[in-house]
């Protein structure tokens, strides 16, 4: 060992000095890290765990909300369907209401119409014998001569005579 | 002095209306018909009335024949009414 420059104390002396360092660190240097680094992993893992409880809770509450919206959706839908089938219905009956009016007033003006029609018609024909009255009227006065007249009269006393007998 | 019991009777006056005098031929055959529907004796006026247009009326109180030409027309009138 000498031929190759290694002493055997100095050798030893150092070996005790490294043991004697190592013993140090370890208890001084090597142990609170170790345990800072225990305490560190220790957080991760909390805030890991944290973290997949967070997610899990969030898809659960998303899970949820989409339950909901579409509980709504189809509740709306429920609501529209059942709007239109009303306003269908409402349309429905104005359309039938107003047809059944416009068929009465139809009905009305046509019964109306004929009434005046009626009155118009007998109208025309009380003017039309009014006016025919006054025409013979005229025409027996300025027309007919006194012999006429006493033929008329002849005619007239033989129609008592006829009544007179019966 | 003596006392004439003989009964009086009061004749009945018939007024004749028409639009031209009636003849004397007329007026006897139309008395002598009267007498019969009446069946007493009555007195018979004439009157001239244009406005029964034609042929006569007969009014005696409350009775009345019309033999006008105004009742023919009327009569028509009412028919085509």
């Amino acid at each position: 060992m000498e031929k190759l420059g290694i002493q055997p104390i100095p050798l030893l002396l150092q070996g005790i000095n490294f043991l004697i360092l190592l013993l140090i660190l370890k208890k001084y240097l090597y142990k609170p890290i170790l345990t800072a680094l225990a305490e560190r992993k220790k957080k991760i893992e909390e805030g890991l765990e944290y973290s997949q409880k967070t997610k899990a809770e969030f898809e659960k509450s998303e899970k949820k909300g989409e339950e909901i919206l579409s509980r709504a959706r189809s509740e709306g839908q429920k609501i529209i369907e059942e709007a239109k089938r009303v306003s269908k219905k409402k349309e429905a009956e104005l359309i039938e209401k107003a047809e059944k009016q416009a068929q009465e007033i139809v009905a009305k003006a046509r019964q109306e119409n004929e009434v005046l029609k009626e009155e118009l018609e007998k109208d025309l024909k009380r003017e039309a014998i009014e006016m025919a009255e006054r025409i013979v009227e005229r025409v027996i006065k300025e027309s007919l001569t006194e012999s006429a007249h006493k033929a008329l009269i002849d005619r007239k006393i033989k129609e008592v005579a006829r009544e007179s007998i019966k | 002095m003596t006392v004439n019991d003989s009964k009086v009777q009061i004749q009945k006056t018939a007024t004749v209306r028409s639009v031209v005098p009636l003849s004397l031929k007329q007026q006897q055959k139309l008395e002598v018909h009267l007498h019969k529907i009446i069946g007493e004796k009555i007195t018979v006026v004439y009157e001239i009335d244009r406005k029964i247009l034609g042929g006569f009326t007969v009014r005696l109180e409350d009775w009345f024949l019309d033999a006008s030409l105004a009742l023919d027309l009327q009569k028509i009138k009412e028919i085509l009414a």
